[in-house]
């Protein structure tokens, strides 16, 4: 039925009027700025009625590929007239810039490697002296590895915004800064100091979520957010501490460095006490060294608090023996965790190659560190999901084996071995694994074969069948 | 033409098109518009509840991208599917479209209006000027100087 009306319409839009032309204004402009600038710039030749449609596109992206073909096959490094290329992106964004009425609610322009930081101050100038307080959303990023961009002052005054990107770029706040009264989204990857930084975050009261890549040292960052739900922290700090976020949920803290040991005048301190004070958090994810953080000095049996709204934990860690007791730290101070993900950091290659090697067995008192000798009090209560990354040799059973005999209600086991364990010792741990005492009388250990990082996350990919046993269950 | 769902609770809200036509559809559908929704905080629907802007045809357009729309969250396929779809209702028939387009925007139901949006957006990226005025019927009123002048204002967009 529907379709001899689609018909029937259809034979009067062939008559030759046009329906399209006359969308309403917001509705258009809405449109427009979801195809690529240079699309949305070749409407105005279509009629008088198209001309200044595109100039008040209010989100306005501009990256390489955007801006210069419709197709996203254009490379970032594909030539060696980088020279002309830089004169005519800046030409055609400066164009873009002054046709432009706005009101402009999102600028973006991410990875414009080639150009000099002198286009970017003067657009930045541009849109600051036009649209100034009407930007909800700014976003700056530029290639890390290539040069540090100096952000203009004038984007610190941008009284409206809402969300806020710079990445790789250094930061100074400027004196007369008065906050941002209604940022919710902050994703800094700075050189920035640890005065600016903090006054930056505690201008911010409606901040909720916020991603810091630090490059700068910091002795203690002091973070003020009563608002925040989701923290996520990248640096060297020797001292976090955070006050007055109740309502934090969610924190992921990284760090891609072992704590500055040999820095001279001060060691570092232990992030036992700022883990501590989460209390209302649900997730916490702690990669690549940030567990280091946590073995500086003598690590506690259990955290000063207990957080009884933990629910997912992931960890990242060497396998060193003090780690395990970290981790074990933290298990007991979480009765309520119900996922637990580990992943053995066995990836980087020749940075720990001992570990691919099989050592004999593991003295005495390295075994009780590696949670063998924990008295199976059942601490993990409620933790029903494990999953278990990068396994790579029989002693990382002795862990595996301490979480299964205290963990009465879990219902699967998820393993991946590390890719650089040949089959034949795959199986051999699997064996090893299959023969554990497990507390919960309906745990399912699932072998998804050895663990695949993609090089963009750590999402995991479906197991390799060509090289180790294909998937193996077992249910008990 | 609502009540295909297994949920038995679910009340049913009545609504008339301009044309006179009466639908009955489930309040989780009709709540996707935040037109119906505001007229029902304000309780100014009890009754049947007019949507003087929306003709019968179009509306049953809408209700059933509502229903696809709300089908396809998870599902990657579907929602490939249901973006493709734009291309060929905007060829063959831009007058549907629109009406469409102005319905989704007065009834302001966001999840459809994404989605209308984004056809349009895909429709016009990689065209022709030429083909797009074929296609959607666009008189092309400059003339050559104009034109000219257009061009060369922005002569990077159309090298």
């Amino acid at each position: 039925m529907q379709k001899t009306k689609r018909q029937r319409v259809g034979a009067a839009g062939a008559c030759g009027v046009d329906f399209i032309s006359n969308l309403p204004e917001d509705v258009m402009s809405s449109i427009l700025a979801l195809v690529p600038l240079r699309d949305a710039v070749r409407t105005s030749i279509l009629s008088k009625e198209w001309r200044y449609k595109w100039v008040s596109i209010p989100d306005v992206v501009f990256n390489r590929d955007r801006l210069m073909k419709s197709s996203s096959s254009y490379s970032y490094s594909s030539s060696s007239d980088d020279d002309d290329d830089e004169s005519v992106c800046a030409h055609v964004v400066d164009q873009l810039i002054s046709q432009l009425i706005g009101p402009i609610c999102k600028f973006s322009c991410v990875f414009f490697s080639i150009l000099s930081s002198h286009h970017f101050d003067r657009w930045i100038g541009l849109l600051s002296k036009n649209q100034g307080n009407g930007i909800k959303e700014f976003v700056f990023a530029i290639e890390r590895k290539i040069k540090w961009y100096n952000v203009p002052h004038s984007v610190f005054h941008y009284q409206g915004l809402c969300h806020l990107e710079l990445l790789n770029c250094t930061l100074e706040l400027p004196p007369a800064f008065k906050g941002f009264r209604n940022l919710s989204v902050l994703n800094l990857a700075a050189k920035i100091s640890k005065d600016d930084i903090e006054c930056l975050i505690s201008e911010c009261p409606l901040l909720e979520w916020m991603k810091l890549i630090a490059f700068d040292y910091y002795q203690c960052l002091n973070i003020h957010a009563p608002n925040l739900r989701y923290l996520e922290l990248d640096g060297e700090f020797k001292d976090v501490s955070i006050e007055a976020c109740s309502l934090l949920t969610d924190v992921s803290l990284l760090s891609d460095v072992f704590p500055p040991w040999d820095r001279s005048g001060f060691g570092p301190s232990s992030h036992i006490p700022f883990i501590g004070c989460l209390k209302g958090i649900k997730s916490l994810k702690l990669k690549q060294f940030y567990l280091q953080y946590l073995c500086v000095g003598i690590v506690p049996k259990k955290l000063p608090a207990t957080l009884d709204h933990l629910q997912y934990l992931e960890v990242e860690l060497e396998f060193n023996s003090k780690e395990i007791l970290a981790i074990l730290c933290i298990l007991r101070s979480y009765p309520n965790l119900k996922q637990l993900k580990i992943k053995y950091c066995v990836d980087y290659k020749g940075r720990r190659d001992g570990l691919l090697r099989e050592e004999g067995d593991i003295s005495g008192e390295q075994a009780e560190l590696c949670g063998v000798k924990t008295e199976s009090d059942c601490f993990l209560s409620h933790l029903h999901a494990v999953e278990i990354i990068g396994i790579a040799m029989l002693s990382d059973l002795k862990f595996i084996r301490c979480i299964l005999s205290n963990a009465p209600v879990l219902e699967t086991m998820k393993i991946y071995t590390n890719r650089h364990v040949e089959a034949e010792k795959v199986l051999t741990i699997l064996e090893e694994l299959f023969r554990s005492q497990q507390a919960s009388t309906w745990a399912e250990i699932i072998y998804l074969g050895h663990y695949k990082a993609s090089q963009w996350d750590h999402k995991i990919k479906l197991k390799d069948p060509r090289k180790t046993p294909t998937m193996i269950k077992r249910r008990l | 033409m609502a009540s295909t769902s297994n949920s038995t609770s679910s009340k049913i809200i009545t609504l008339r098109s301009s044309d006179g036509e009466v639908f009955e559809v489930e309040e989780s559908v009709a709540l996707e518009s935040n037109l119906i929704r505001r007229m029902m905080e304000d309780d100014c629907a009890n009754n049947i509840i007019p949507l003087p802007n929306v003709t019968a045809p179009i509306f049953y357009l809408v209700i059933e991208h509502c229903k696809k729309h709300a089908e396809m969250k998870d599902n990657k396929e579907k929602k490939k599917e249901l973006r493709s779809q734009g291309e060929e209702l905007l060829k063959s028939d831009p007058h549907t479209y629109s009406n469409l387009m102005e319905a989704v925007n007065y009834l302001d139901i966001k999840s459809l209006m994404d989605l209308t949006a984004q056809w349009l957006a895909d429709f016009l990226k990689g065209k022709s000027p030429r083909l797009i005025r074929e296609l959607l019927k666009i008189k092309n009123d400059f003339t050559p100087e104009e034109e000219a002048e257009i061009l060369e204002r922005n002569r990077w967009a159309f090298d």
